[in-house]
């Protein structure tokens, strides 16, 4: 059982760790965001397990964390994404699509 | 009916907090839910809907997607590709209410090489980044699937009846 413990948190540990790196290492705003959600919430989720399993009547708490923390990480995301699409001189990379254009720009085909 | 399950949901998160089930914290939870149901009624997103065994599919499916994006992050990570073609694609909700179009949301950030950026109402449309936009109507294919999914477990009967306005054969342009 102890194994079993130690194996969650291991595994969210380096989910954890591997979203860092990735925010380090991509090379644009939202690529980072990318890693940063993603990995991140699976792996606090995997350390919630870990520590449902291991803390003595504990576990109720710390699944309810682990709910708060993936109901609230899209929700942060969200609004970093937005603020990112209206500031001035952030790199966000868009090479392809982007539909998003003509909400800000009343010129192109604003109401369609 | 509906202050009955959201007086069961304070409780069930007052009890989660003190990881026991006592007189006391029943109690205390009961009082406490009590006074937020009644004194801060401010729920606004329409009737609380839930289908358990759709809800389940949908948390199913969810969780599948969640270890698939993070196995793509990784794999990102590790090994760093081209991303010339990241972009942004209009994605249309049909009659879901702001709960479901928040689960959508959240869904859609969670899952593999998309990112909700932004909500527009009337009509209610989500706008996604994509690491990969080479391939739209793929990616309106996977929303569309997590939609129907939320709505079928959590969405009224407008909501439901939107599901059939369009299929993915029939987008609505952007």
């Amino acid at each position: 059982m102890e194994y079993v413990t130690g194996a969650f948190a291991v595994a969210g540990a380096a989910l954890i760790a591997l979203a860092g790196l990735g925010v380090v290492r991509l090379g644009d705003l939202y690529a980072r965001m990318h890693a940063a959600t993603k990995a991140s919430t699976l792996g606090i989720g995997l350390v919630a397990v870990a520590g449902a399993l291991g803390i003595d009547g504990g576990a109720a708490a710390v699944l309810l964390a682990a709910v708060l923390i993936f109901v609230t990480a899209p929700s942060a995301a969200h609004l970093i994404g937005r603020a990112a699409y209206r500031a001035e001189g952030i790199d966000v990379h868009l090479q392809g699509h982007d539909d998003l254009r003509q909400l800000f720009d009343p010129s192109d085909d604003a109401d369609s | 009916m509906n202050r009955l399950v959201r007086v069961a949901l304070i409780l069930a998160v007052w009890l989660a907090l003190w990881s026991e089930v006592s007189v006391a914290n029943v109690l205390s939870g009961l009082a406490l839910a009590g006074v937020i149901v009644l004194g801060f009624d401010t729920w606004s997103h329409g009737p609380l809907i839930l289908r358990p065994l759709r809800a389940v599919r949908f948390a199913a499916f969810f969780a599948y997607l969640l270890v698939l994006s993070t196995w793509a992050v990784v794999r990102t990570v590790v090994a760093p590709r081209d991303r010339v073609h990241t972009g942004i694609l209009a994605v249309p909700l049909h009659g879901c209410s702001d709960a479901v179009a928040t689960l959508i949301a959240d869904a859609i950030t969670l899952t593999p090489g998309t990112l909700t950026l932004e909500v527009r109402r009337e009509p209610l449309t989500l706008y996604v980044h994509a690491l990969d936009t080479r391939d739209l109507d793929s990616i309106r294919r996977d929303v569309r699937r997590l939609e129907v999914l939320a709505v079928r477990a959590f969405g009224d009967a407008g909501a439901i009846e939107g599901l059939a306005v369009d299929d993915t054969t029939a987008w609505r342009q952007p």
